[in-house]
C-alpha cells in the first residue's frame, strides 16, 4: 500500500497533530491534551476513511500550506464554514473530501468563525503513540510531531490506505446554540446566590488569553465569599475557574491536572466543542444546568451525530 | 468512625469525592483508600481515577454510567484507610542550594524568621510524603515541613523556571519537573528527572512515598546529573519501605 508525505510549507500560526486525547494518565500529572473540537475531529476524520480517533491536524486561527509527496491522498476540513481548501486553485468547501495528487499543493483559506479547524487524510498522520495517543503536548514536549507545533520543512508521513472515496457531508455540524451550559461545582458553595445569579445575567467577552491550556473571558466580576485559593483539586476539561480577578478562565485541552483556584462549574460536555471554537471577542451567555439534564442532552446529540456519521459513510460524493 | 465523604459534580462527566478541605495525611489516606476499594472492585464506566490532597476526582464514561449510580456504588465499599500504601520507597534527592539555584532563600528566611542555613536545615531534615502527582508530568506534592515553613506563595510568580528547580510554599516542597510558569520560593536545585518517557514508569514517585532531601556540594550536583544523563539507575537513590 502507499503511503503519502505532506510537505509543509507554512504551518499556520499554531497547527499540531492531536487525537481525541491521551486518557488514563492525570493520575500522574499527564494532561489530556487532544483537539480543541471534538466533534469536527470525528468528522474530518470519517470523511477521508479514517477510524474517528485517528491522528490529523488541528490548525488554531490560521491554516497549514502544504505539498503532498509519494502517493495520492483524500485530504478534509471540519469546523469552519468559511474555510476552504484550496486545492491548486480549485476551492473545495469544508465537510467533503478530496483526492489530492502528488505535487500538488493545498491550503486552507482564512476564517472567522471558528478557533480552530480540523484537517484530515486518509491513512491519519503517523506518528508515535506516546501513552496510546498521538496527541502534542507542547510544554511537556512529547507527543504528536516532536512534541511540537509544526513548522515550514516538516515532513509528515501518512498512514498506508488504499482508500480513495471522495464523502461529502449534507448537513452542518450539530454544534448547537444559546447560552453555554454549566454544571455547578465543586466549589460553588464559595460563591453567594448572588453571585451565581450574575453567571448567568451578562455576557461575558473572550479575551486575547485564550489557547490550548485555557480561555480567559471579560465580563461581570464573580466575587467570592471569602479565599479564591483552595486545597488545589483536580479539574476537567470546561472547568471554570475564578480566579482573584473575579473573571472566569475556562480549561481546555492542555490544562494542569489540577487546579488551586475555586471552580463554581463545568461547562457540560455537550458544548464542549462549541466552547473550543470560542475565539478572542466572541461573546457568551451561560446558562446553569444539572449533570443529569446535561447527559440527556449529550446522548440526543450523541445519537444525531451517529446518524450523521453513518450518512457520510453509505454516501459518496456528488460529482 | 471518619466523616461522610461530600461527593461533588466536576461537571457531567467526572465526580468529586472529597474528604475535607485541608492538607492533612490522614484526609489524604482516605483518598489514596478508596481510589484502592474502587480499582480493586472494578466499578463500570470509569475512565480514571485523579487523587488529590483532599479528593478524588473519577472521571467516568458518560454514556455507561453516571453521578448517582457512582456515588450508590461508592457508598457500599469498604474505604478505610488502615492498609498503608505497599510497595512505597524511601528516596534520597541530592539538593544543592547554590545561589544561583536558590534565589528565594533569603526571602524565606525573612518570612520564616530563620536563618538561610536554618531553612535549608529543617528542609532537609524533614521526611516528606508524596501526597500525589499533578499539575505536569511527574510533578509530586510532597509534604509536610514543620509550621515555621507554612508560606503563602510568591506574589508575582516567575514566569520561567529551570526544570529540577526545588521550591516550597505552604508547608510543602516541590521539584518542577518541567520548565515552566511558577509562583513557589525556590531555594535549590535536583538532579533528579521526576518524568522520563524513556521509562516503563515515566513518573518517578508514586503517592505514599517518602523523599528525604540531601544537601551535596554543587560539584557533586553537576556530577550526578552527568552521571544521570548518562543512564545511572534512579533506583540507587530509593529503598523499598513497605
Amino acid at each position: 500500500m502507499s503511503r503519502a508525505r505532506i510537505d509543509i510549507l507554512e504551518p499556520g500560526l499554531m497547527t499540531s497533530v492531536q487525537d481525541a486525547g491521551r486518557w488514563g494518565h492525570q493520575r500522574f500529572g499527564v494532561p489530556v491534551c487532544g483537539v480543541r473540537d471534538q466533534i469536527a475531529r470525528r468528522f474530518a476524520n470519517t470523511l477521508v476513511g479514517n477510524r474517528p480517533n485517528t491522528a490529523l491536524l488541528e490548525a488554531n486561527m490560521l491554516g497549514p500550506r502544504f505539498k503532498v509527496l509519494d502517493a495520492p491522498t483524500l485530504v478534509a476540513i471540519a469546523g469552519s464554514d468559511q474555510a476552504k481548501l484550496m486545492v491548486g486553485d480549485v476551492a473545495v468547501p469544508p465537510l467533503q473530501s478530496v483526492l489530492v495528487y502528488p505535487g500538488e499543493e493545498v491550503s486552507v483559506t482564512p476564517w472567522g468563525d471558528s478557533a480552530c479547524v480540523s484537517i484530515a487524510f486518509g491513512g491519519g498522520v503517523d506518528v508515535p503513540l506516546v501513552l496510546g495517543s498521538a496527541s502534542t503536548y507542547m510544554r511537556g514536549g512529547f507527543g504528536g510531531f516532536q512534541g511540537r507545533k509544526l513548522e515550514t520543512g516538516d515532513q509528515l508521513t501518512l498512514g498506508p490506505t488504499t482508500d480513495h472515496t471522495e464523502r461529502w457531508c449534507q448537513q452542518p455540524l450539530p454544534y448547537g446554540d444559546g447560552p453555554l451550559p454549566i454544571v455547578l461545582g465543586p466549589q460553588h458553595d464559595h460563591f453567594s446566590q448572588e453571585t451565581l445569579a450574575t453567571l448567568t445575567q451578562g455576557d461575558y467577552v473572550v479575551t486575547n488569553d485564550c489557547d490550548r491550556m485555557g480561555t480567559r473571558f471579560d465580563g461581570q466580576s464573580l466575587p467570592h465569599v471569602g479565599d479564591f485559593n483552595i486545597v488545589s483539586d483536580a479539574m476537567a476539561a470546561g472547568s471554570v475557574q475564578i480566579p482573584g480577578g473575579k473573571t472566569p478562565i475556562i480549561m481546555g485541552p492542555d490544562r494542569g491536572t489540577v487546579g488551586g483556584y475555586t471552580k463554581i462549574g463545568t461547562i457540560a460536555t455537550v458544548a464542549m466543542s462549541r466552547f473550543g471554537r470560542l475565539k478572542p471577542r466572541d461573546r457568551v451567555r451561560f446558562v446553569v444546568t444539572s449533570a443529569h439534564e446535561a447527559l440527556a442532552d449529550l446522548r440526543a446529540k450523541e445519537a444525531d451525530i451517529r446518524r450523521m456519521l453513518m450518512w457520510i459513510q453509505a454516501h459518496k460524493a456528488r460529482s | 468512625m471518619a466523616d461522610s465523604p461530600r461527593f461533588l459534580p466536576l461537571g457531567d462527566s467526572a465526580l468529586v469525592v472529597e474528604f475535607g478541605d485541608q492538607i492533612d495525611p490522614a484526609i489524604n489516606a482516605r483518598v489514596q483508600a478508596l481510589m484502592a476499594a474502587i480499582e480493586v472492585t472494578g466499578l463500570t464506566g470509569i475512565r480514571e481515577m485523579v487523587p488529590t490532597f483532599r479528593s478524588l476526582a473519577i472521571h467516568f464514561n458518560p454514556y455507561v454510567t453516571d453521578h448517582k449510580a457512582l456515588v450508590d456504588s461508592i457508598q457500599g465499599l469498604n474505604t478505610d484507610a488502615s492498609d498503608t500504601v505497599r510497595g512505597a520507597k524511601r528516596w534520597t534527592f541530592p539538593f544543592c542550594a547554590d545561589p544561583e539555584f536558590a534565589p528565594d532563600l533569603a526571602d524565606v528566611a525573612n518570612a520564616t524568621g530563620l536563618t538561610s542555613d536554618a531553612v535549608l536545615q529543617t528542609f532537609c531534615d524533614s521526611v516528606l510524603t508524596v501526597f500525589f502527582l499533578g499539575f505536569v508530568p511527574g510533578n509530586a506534592f510532597l509534604g509536610q515541613l514543620p509550621p515555621v515553613m507554612n508560606l503563602s506563595r510568591r506574589k508575582e510568580p516567575r514566569v520561567r523556571i529551570r526544570p529540577g528547580s526545588v521550591a516550597t510554599a505552604m508547608g510543602l516542597g516541590m521539584i518542577y519537573p518541567l520548565e515552566s510558569p511558577g509562583g513557589w520560593h525556590l531555594i535549590g536545585h535536583s538532579p533528579v528527572p521526576l518524568f522520563d518517557l524513556s521509562r516503563h514508569q515515566p513518573a518517578l514517585l508514586s503517592p505514599g512515598d517518602q523523599v528525604q532531601f540531601q544537601m551535596v556540594p554543587r560539584a557533586d550536583h553537576d556530577r550526578l546529573a552527568d552521571d544521570i544523563a548518562e543512564g545511572f539507575d534512579l533506583d540507587q537513590l530509593s529503598e523499598v519501605v513497605s
